[in-house]
Formats: structure tokens, C-alpha cells, sequence
């Protein structure tokens, strides 16, 4: 199964049409290079696998978790009306370094105990149950370096919350506004290129505890149709 | 005398033309941020963002950008032929056994045999805790599980607990002087799964606190579930965790 996904059928007839069959062989092969390296380190990696609208997390070749992606798109910064091109290389590079924005970690509870045993035993607090809550903006980012980020999208309010909201409106607004000065202001601190990804917010919730930091991402075209078994 | 009261009277009473044009312009340059700086506003937001389009599109235009190299049927062999290559090495990458996925974040441990699931187990994962020493050598010990990829590296039945100092100062009791104050019989279960650095996948007294991240990094698995993991498994069964 796992080599029937990858492999491309041998193209039937050549000459005319060997330019339009080797390209897309080029690119398979050159995405299965990166799977490969990427399997072959000890790192984390995400694939977002565009043509199945699936988000896996991988290590070693193993599929550790795989969110399913409800629509994904390609976003470039925009300043004052113009359009900045994505940088050339986005979609054939390994994405490196990820990391979560804003963090999920948690401060420490420490404890500190006598060597000796002439003090009591330290008492321990309750351990904090559940992962880490999500922002309540309705996304978070994973940031690479280059300037590349995967913004993960999900309804801000919880099913069942009512006491947690998410911003007002005029909060919105003057975040909103912050950030297109901050763009026209220093435009070297936006996102190059940002792939959206909108997830279930169980999932997005999930990715964002679960996704150890300095993690890579690899994207993946539209796959090759399988070969008949 | 009344007409001279009303002269008098509007003479008094100002106009438009007798406001003093200081009044005007102070005016103007109060109301004009009120009104100007909303619209410059807007102007920003809708002119200053990020644009997108799906991903999709993006990726067959960014494709298309590439330059088409003409080739003959011997190249498209030779990329059929690295094609299958890769998509060889890659499949290797998959134990072709049994092998371990465990998410300590929702406390949850898979036996897998390629995609298929053979078991889903609630365990318990490290807490996360951070314990200092005061005094002696002021050492410091995080309780957190690793992540990364392990193997089994040793098993055992009717494991005993040899009590690491951190235990002792947890306790707030003195460190031992004998090897044989740190044994402990029927702490760590039935069965231990050794993968590496003092950490290992057992069993527990406390099935109660399963599902929740409390141990000092190793792996705690229930009676039955360390049963199945233990049989299944055996040694340089590979181990994931996240």
C-alpha cells in the first residue's frame, strides 16, 4: 500500500508527449527525496498532503497522528495594495525549525526538597489535567525560519463555552489595524508566504499540544494517480 | 423705546460672521481626526493584509513555472526507475513488526503493525514536574517522558524497583546508605519494557491515575494492556512517542 501511494506508472508511449510525462515524475521523485531525508533524521516533520486534504505528523517514516484539512490555501503579504510574490522555491523546499506561535508551554511548578531529609516531603500540587488550552483568536502559527509559516485555522469559541469568549469586535479592529502598520512599518517581519490550513478544533487542538518544537514541514502536490494492482 | 430694546438686543446677541475665526479653525481640527482618522483606517485594513488563494492553484501555477525539459523515452525510464527506488526506501522506513506509538500529551499508547491498530491503551506519561535538592550536590531532575524514537531494549518479569535518590527527597526521607534500602518489590507491575536511560514501560499500583501525566517519565500501562504490550513486543521493538 505504502509503495502503491508513491509509485508513478511508467508512461505509455513517449516522444511528443515526453515533455508534459517527465515533469510531474520529476517532482514525485523529488517529493519522495524529501520524505525520504526527512525520514532518515531524527526530527519531527508535518506533510501536508494537498491532494488528500490530509495534515500527517511523521517521524521516521511513521505516521504518529494525521488531521484531516477542511480547505487549505496560500496566502502572500499585501501592503497598501501591492502584492508580494511568495519566495520562488516555497512549495520544493523543506520548511525547517518549526516553531509554535504562540507557545504552548506551560511554566514549571518546581519543588525543592532537603537532601538530608530534615525537611518535610515538598507537597506536590495538583497536576494540571488536559493538554494546553488553544488561543482563543481562532488560529495559531507554526513559524519556519525564511519567513515561512502554517496558520491553523478553527472556530474561536468552544462548543460549550459560554463564559470563555473570544476578542471583541473593537479589539479585532485595533489588532487588525496594529498589524497592517506593523506591515507597512516593517515589512521585514511579516510571513513571506503562509499556508492556511482550517482544521476541526478538536484537531487543532490536538496538533497544538501534541507538535514537539523544531519540527519541518513538507508539502505534497497532487498525487499521480496509483498504479492498477 | 421697544425698537430701541430690540436694537440693542440683536446688537448684543452673536452671529455667525461675528464668531471669532480662531473658534473655526479649532473646530476643523478637532472634528477632522474624528472623521478622518476612521476613514484612514479603513483604508489601511483594506489595503494591507495578506492575499490568498487555494493551495491547490498555487502549487499547479508555481509548477508550471518550471522550465519543461524535453525528454526522451530512456529518461522517463531512468525517473520511472528512481521513482520506484524511492518509493521503496521509503516504505522500508516502516517496521515491518510490531511496533509502539505513544502520545503522552492525551496519555493514550497505540500496538501498531503498519496502520493497523492492534491496541489503543489509556497510560500515564511524566508530569512535567521540575525537583530541586537543597543541600548535598543541589541537583536538579525534570520529570518529563522523552520524545523521539526508541527500542525495546530489554524485558522483564516481576521487575523490582532499585529507589533513585530523586524518590528518597521526594519522600522528604534521607538518601539510604545500603543498596538494599532502594529495593522495592511489586512497584513498577507484572512486566517492564526497558527502552533506554533508566526509562521503561510498566505497570502501576495506582490504576486510578491512568490517563493523566504523573509519573516521572516512564510509561505506566494497566494489568492487562502491559500483558498484551509485553507479549507482542519483543525486543528492538521500535517506539515512538510525541
Amino acid at each position: 500500500m505504502a509503495i502503491a501511494a508513491w509509485a508513478t506508472p511508467l508512461p505509455a508511449a513517449a516522444g511528443a508527449d515526453a515533455p508534459v510525462a517527465a515533469d510531474p515524475l520529476r517532482r514525485k521523485n523529488s517529493e519522495l527525496q524529501r520524505l525520504l531525508d526527512a525520514a532518515s533524521n531524527p526530527e519531527f516533520y508535518l506533510v501536508l498532503d494537498v491532494g488528500r486534504s490530509t495534515l500527517r505528523l511523521m517521524l521516521g517514516g511513521v505516521t504518529l497522528q494525521e488531521f484531516e484539512v477542511q480547505a487549505a490555501e496560500l496566502a502572500v503579504p499585501r501592503v497598501l495594495w501591492r502584492k508580494r510574490p511568495a519566495p520562488g522555491d516555497w512549495q520544493v523546499i523543506t520548511w525547517p525549525n518549526g516553531q509554535i506561535d504562540p507557545s504552548p508551554e506551560r511554566e514549571r511548578i518546581e519543588l525543592v526538597a532537603a537532601s538530608d531529609g530534615s525537611a518535610p516531603a515538598p507537597e506536590v500540587p495538583p497536576i494540571a489535567l488536559g493538554p494546553p488550552p488553544l488561543p482563543p483568536t481562532g488560529s495559531y502559527r507554526i513559524r519556519y525560519d525564511g519567513g515561512l509559516a502554517l496558520e491553523v485555522r478553527y472556530s474561536a469559541a468552544a462548543p460549550d463555552s459560554q463564559s470563555v469568549r473570544g476578542p471583541s469586535l473593537p479589539a479585532r479592529w485595533a489588532a487588525a489595524l496594529t498589524r497592517a502598520w506593523t506591515m507597512i512599518r516593517r515589512p521585514e517581519e511579516c510571513d513571506a508566504a503562509r499556508i492556511r490550513v482550517r482544521l476541526d478544533r478538536e484537531q487543532a487542538a490536538t496538533l497544538y499540544a501534541s507538535l514537539p518544537p523544531q519540527s519541518k514541514l513538507i508539502i505534497l502536490s497532487e498525487p499521480e494517480p496509483n498504479p492498477a494492482p | 423705546m421697544t425698537m430701541v430694546q430690540d436694537y440693542a438686543r440683536l446688537r448684543a446677541a452673536p452671529t455667525a460672521r461675528s464668531r471669532p475665526w480662531r473658534a473655526r479653525v479649532l473646530r476643523t481640527w478637532l472634528l477632522a481626526p474624528l472623521i478622518g482618522l476612521p476613514a484612514l483606517a479603513a483604508l489601511l485594513l483594506a489595503g494591507t493584509g495578506y492575499s490568498a488563494r487555494p493551495l491547490a492553484d498555487a502549487l499547479s501555477d508555481a509548477a508550471a513555472l518550471y522550465e519543461s525539459h524535453p525528454a526522451d523515452a530512456a529518461t522517463i525510464k531512468k525517473l520511472a526507475a528512481e521513482n520506484r527506488k524511492l518509493s521503496r526506501a521509503l516504505a522500508r522506513k516502516v517496521p515491518n513488526g510490531n511496533y509502539l506509538v505513544i502520545d503522552q500529551t492525551h496519555n493514550r499508547i497505540y500496538l501498531k503493525h503498519k496502520d493497523e491498530i492492534l491496541l489503543e491503551a489509556v497510560c500515564s506519561a511524566g508530569s512535567g514536574l521540575v525537583l530541586s535538592e537543597q543541600g548535598g550536590r543541589g541537583r536538579r531532575w525534570v520529570f518529563d517522558t522523552p520524545r523521539g524514537t526508541f527500542k525495546v531494549l530489554n524485558k522483564v518479569h516481576d521487575p523490582i524497583w532499585k529507589k533513585p535518590d530523586w524518590a528518597f527527597l521526594e519522600e522528604g526521607k534521607p538518601l539510604p546508605r545500603s543498596a538494599g534500602e532502594r529495593i522495592e518489590y511489586g512497584m513498577l507491575g507484572e512486566y517492564a519494557l526497558y527502552f533506554g536511560n533508566g526509562y521503561m514501560i510498566h505497570g502501576t499500583l495506582y490504576e486510578n491515575l491512568l490517563g493523566r501525566n504523573v509519573t516521572h517519565g516512564c510509561i505506566r500501562l494497566g494489568r492487562d494492556d502491559l500483558r498484551r504490550v509485553y507479549r507482542e513486543c519483543p525486543l528492538g521493538t521500535p517506539i515512538y512517542i510525541y
